[in-house]
């Protein structure tokens, strides 16, 4: 992991609990159980075949502009 | 307008680092991403206003270490593509170059709203710009593709805009360029007489010029600034108007634009496409959905393609009555051949039927305030829609969503005013 950052989450304290059962039970950290939702979350949009479909459109479109920005990152 | 979430951010950003999202959630600054989407820059109205806001966002606090520009760059390309534009970003060089000095701090927002301006325009009719279309607007973008065919134009302009706005026999664009005293005859004249478009005829659909898109978008942003999510006829007309393209051919009319703009302003807003109405009943919402899907898939025809049908559907009336006549000496060869006309046909009925559904829809949709069912104003509609296509002359030159528009209207009409009389009977 080459930098992570502290997300402070705010939870009704009944979803709390269930998040803290769930990481005891499974044997991992709330924060595992929570990365592994939002992943979920992204994945799902990934597997939206509209949203795969325009970005891939964009990316391809925009593919010599996009490699050229690349140079440029620092 | 299509407000992205971080999930979609995110999804761009692992499509761009080719990542997991499990690899990319310890990186990526989830806080910061919705920070950003939120920011008033960001969740501007009109469309170019809020990428700007987005490009200097996602340049000024980057998500994502080392992935700062083709991310803002793709975000921005994603929220405008969300809603049906297009973004020109050619010459590469000088979009590289105008990221480079927002990434420094040395453009401001307002100068990328400048820059973006003209880059944007509409995608035409594939995304959701095209949903966001009254049902008149979305007529009138037929009608222009009539017109540009029978100009032997092979691309839809501005100028054909204009054409299709004249062809409305309800919406407000209509009316006011009625007021103005500009019929399409006139119209066409002149458009004919001034129009540079110079792409060959094609089949299939025809393409928008680059003047067209521009309107479009314009037409959008009109209709956003004025708080109205669709764009209808008037929209159109004040998009003409803020092009420009058009101008010439309304200036050769002797029309007053500040008249013209003030006609349409006054004028309220048509009715919101169905997919952006909340206010249909559950009954009549279950109608129109699945009424729309249907009608969406049907093939919208050209004049030329009216006039075929209507032919071939003449024929296929007389060789039905050729049949039906008593004692005719016909052999079984005769018979089979004018089976096989009668059969084209109705097949050319149907077709013709079938492509003008959008019109008597829209027709029996302005009529739900009546207190009829919404179901059964769609049939009085349709009635009236296969009565005119009975009736059509392909001869007289005229239009058949013209022609159909007064007997649609005059079987919908006829339907409430009988269901008036049978509830006072009641």
């Amino acid at each position: 992991m080459a930098e992570t950052k502290n997300l402070l989450l705010r939870l009704d304290p009944a979803l709390a609990e269930r998040l803290h059962a769930v990481a005891e039970v499974e044997g991992r950290t709330v924060s595992d159980v929570v990365r592994e939702a939002i992943a979920g979350h992204v994945e799902r949009r990934q597997d939206d075949p509209a949203f795969a479909r325009l970005v891939r459109a964009s990316i391809d479109r925009h593919s010599r502009l996009l490699a050229s920005l690349a140079e440029d990152e620092v | 307008m299509s407000k992205l979430d971080v999930a979609d951010v995110a999804a761009l950003a692992c499509e761009l680092l080719h990542v997991a999202p499990a690899d990319l959630v310890d990186i990526l600054d989830v806080e910061g991403v919705a920070g950003i989407l939120a920011s008033p820059a960001a969740s501007a109205t009109v469309p170019h206003e809020a990428a700007a806001g987005l490009l200097h966002g996602f340049l000024g606090q980057p998500p994502v270490p080392h992935l700062e520009r083709q991310l803002a760059l793709l975000v921005a390309v994603h929220f405008l593509a969300r809603a049906g534009l297009d973004i020109d970003l050619e010459p590469a060089e000088e979009t590289r170059k105008h990221i480079h000095d927002i990434a420094i701090g040395a453009a401001t927002l307002e100068r990328t709203i400048a820059w973006l301006d003209p880059r944007v325009t509409a995608q035409g009719q594939e995304g959701e710009m095209f949903e966001r279309f009254s049902t008149g607007a979305r007529h009138v973008l037929v009608t222009a593709g009539e017109e540009a065919r029978l100009l032997d134009h092979g691309a839809v302009g501005a100028e054909h805009l204009l054409l299709g706005l004249l062809h409305g026999q309800e919406g407000r664009a209509a009316g006011a360029l009625g007021a103005a005293g500009i019929s399409l005859e006139v119209a066409r004249s002149k458009v004919a007489a001034l129009s540079t478009t110079a792409d060959p005829l094609t089949p299939g659909s025809l393409p928008f010029t680059a003047a067209a898109k521009k309107t479009l978008e314009l037409s959008l942003r009109e209709a956003l600034q004025r708080g109205h999510p669709a764009i209808d006829t008037g929209h159109l007309l004040l998009g003409l108007m803020r092009e420009g393209t058009a101008g010439p051919v309304l200036e050769a009319l002797g029309v007053d634009l500040v008249g013209l703009r003030e006609a349409i302003m006054l004028t309220p807003e048509e009715d919101l496409p169905a997919a952006l109405e909340g206010g249909e009943s559950p009954a009549d919402e279950e109608v129109l959905t699945g009424y729309l899907d249907r009608i969406a898939s049907y093939r919208l025809l050209t004049h030329e393609d009216h006039l075929g049908l209507a032919q071939t559907i003449e024929a296929g009336q007389s060789a039905h009555e050729e049949l039906e006549r008593p004692n005719s000496d016909l052999s079984a060869a005769d018979r089979e051949e004018l089976r096989s006309r009668w059969n084209k046909g109705e097949e050319a009925r149907r077709t013709l039927l079938e492509s003008q559904f959008h019109v008597s829809f829209a027709i029996a949709r302005k009529y739900r305030s009546s207190g009829v069912p919404l179901i059964e104003l769609i049939e009085a509609a349709n009635e009236g829609l296969a009565r005119a296509v009975e009736r059509f002359d392909w001869r007289k030159g005229l239009q058949l969503s013209t022609y159909a528009t007064w007997w649609i209207r005059a079987a919908v009409t006829r339907l409430i005013i009988d269901s008036g009389r049978s509830k006072t009977a009641e």
